[in-house]
């Protein structure tokens, strides 16, 4: 059995069926991304695995426990981590504090860790080590708001790295980014799966998912089109279709 | 000091308690609460009726009204989890004017009458009187204003100021928002019960009145004047606002006019408070205020 796996998985907002008996397998270690036109499903496949939203049909497991349906903070401490697509830090805390609250995890669950005091110093080096992994490490004093969008991608990384993952989704984390700092999040994330941290990626981006992603997953329409390794996708004519109409590359339909 | 001044002292430090509970909710974990008169009045009146229809001395009924009010409050707490933002602060409106119609319309709480001839407060054979007891009190705020710090900085803090920026980012990253929702909640109530029962046995009589919806107004006006989510700021916001009608005497009858001033002003022009730290209050009362858009 695979690490993660999507059970066909369906979602419906009233009478929109968002996502329609979706399927497929990430294995450990690997870089999964998943891929699609606008509409196309992606975001809600991703909260949908996340547990933000409740499937109609269909689970998600990871490595053995059902995923899907969970509230987030159940899955946190289960070693889901997640990004939004829209950057949510805190934004009156610093940047070291965001990572630290991640840090937390199981004491917010006890009287004796709750009342604790926070910010030990082997906390304060972790969140420290991990914003220097990501490339933060001059920022640590800043609020979190008044950090640029790059920054603030990279910042949500390194909180939901605060949570020593199993599993790393992550929403669209080059969208709107300058090309420096994409380049950042791609060395970034490459890192990360040298490490051997097993990614979940929803990017509108295709060539920037195609170039980092182990396997990607083509939806539209809700449904699954098609799903193997980049060069794969990118050649199968089913997803040059979805894309822009017979004829065109893939690679040049990125907005 | 005159009785009088000294009468203003306690007066000072039972607000100050009482605005630290409510910093709690509001400051820290960022659930705008306009009842906190409600589990004042349930800390006063647990006091007041343990101290005149069971003969618990001062510091038992005291220690007793606490979790009681705690308990309370946090039973509210689980409701609230239904109701977000604005909703929220119109359920704690509604539960402040419900508290005090079974205060006010139940005879086995006092009806109109209240409960009456509270004894004066003593610590064993000792009767505190006005300059002890306006020294109890004030020492006893500075000690929750501690005990608010530490929460602070302890995990929960954190978790808190998780819950008040982002719930569900908070969430995301293994906060349980739910839970840190109804502590915040019942350990308001421990010091609005402390609060209560202060009030209950420096009044030595209390009436449904005392805990009326200008109450809880004037409470948030005494924390958004200090600094919302600040120790010191709820310290100093209910000093200023215990002092300012009695320094300008012949503004006194318009107290609760004063408040809502200040409540006005201050979220207007100086959204941190006196002592609030860059935009902290700003950010929790945005919920009170047409939303800006998000940086």
């Amino acid at each position: 059995m695979s690490f993660l796996a999507a059970e066909q998985l369906s979602v419906s907002f009233g009478r929109l069926t968002a996502l329609d008996g979706v399927s497929f397998d990430v294995e450990r270690g690997q870089l999964v991304a998943v891929i699609g036109p606008n509409g196309a499903g992606k975001t809600t496949l991703f909260n949908a695995i996340a547990g933000a939203v409740r499937p109609a049909r269909g689970r998600a497991v990871l490595d053995g426990r059902v995923v899907s349906g969970r509230p987030p903070h159940r899955n946190a401490l289960a070693g889901v981590a997640r990004t939004f697509q829209v950057a949510r830090p805190f934004h009156e805390l610093t940047v070291r504090d965001n990572v630290l609250v991640g840090l937390g995890r199981a004491r917010y669950y006890r009287l004796g860790g709750l009342l604790r005091r926070a910010r030990s110093s082997a906390d304060i080096e972790r969140a420290e080590a991990l914003l220097g992994d990501v490339g933060l490490g001059e920022s640590m004093e800043r609020l979190a708001g008044e950090l640029p969008l790059g920054h603030l991608r990279l910042l949500e990384i390194a909180r939901a790295l605060a949570l020593s993952p199993r599993l790393l989704m992550l929403d669209e984390p080059a969208a709107g980014l300058r090309d420096t700092e994409e380049a950042a999040l791609e060395a970034l994330l490459r890192r990360l799966r040298e490490q051997g941290l097993t990614m979940l990626l929803v990017e509108h981006d295709v060539e920037f998912a195609l170039r980092v992603a182990d396997r990607a997953v083509v939806l539209t329409a809700g449904r699954k089109l098609a799903e193997g390794a980049p060069e794969e996708v990118r050649t199968n004519p089913e997803v040059i279709d979805a894309y822009l109409g017979t004829g065109t590359e893939a690679g040049d339909a990125t907005r | 000091m005159s009785q009088y001044v000294l009468s203003v002292i306690a007066s000072g430090g039972v607000w100050a308690i009482l605005t630290l509970s409510l910093n709690l909710i509001t400051g820290y974990a960022g659930q705008v609460s306009l009842g906190q008169a409600a589990f004042f009045a349930i800390g006063a009146y647990a006091a007041a009726m343990l101290s005149t229809r069971t003969g618990f001395g001062f510091v038992p009924a005291v220690l007793a009204a606490m979790p009681i009010t705690g308990v309370a409050a946090a039973a509210l707490g689980l409701l609230a989890l239904r109701v977000k933002d604005d909703f929220l602060v119109f359920a704690t409106i509604g539960v402040n004017f419900i508290v005090v119609a079974i205060l006010q319309y139940t005879d086995a709480f006092g009806g109109a009458q209240g409960i009456v001839a509270i004894p004066l407060p003593a610590i064993g054979p000792v009767t505190l009187q006005i300059g002890a007891y306006a020294g109890l009190v004030v020492a006893l705020a500075l000690l929750a204003g501690f005990a608010s710090r530490w929460v602070e900085r302890s995990w929960l803090g954190y978790g808190f100021a998780a819950v008040r920026q982002d719930e569900l980012a908070a969430r995301t990253i293994g906060v349980p928002a739910a839970q840190l929702k109804v502590v915040a909640f019942a350990l308001a109530g421990l010091l609005a019960g402390l609060a209560g029962a202060l009030y209950a046995y420096f009044l030595g009589n209390v009436f449904p009145q005392n805990f009326a919806f200008v109450i809880s107004i004037q409470v948030m006006a005494m924390l958004v004047l200090g600094g919302l989510g600040t120790v010191p700021g709820a310290i100093v916001g209910a000093a200023v606002l215990t002092a300012l009608p009695e320094i300008l005497r012949p503004l006194a009858d318009y107290r609760y006019t004063i408040f809502g001033l200040v409540l006005v002003i201050t979220v207007s022009f100086l959204p941190g408070g006196i002592m609030g730290h860059g935009g902290l209050g700003d950010r929790a009362l945005g919920r009170l205020r047409p939303r800006r858009a998000a940086t």
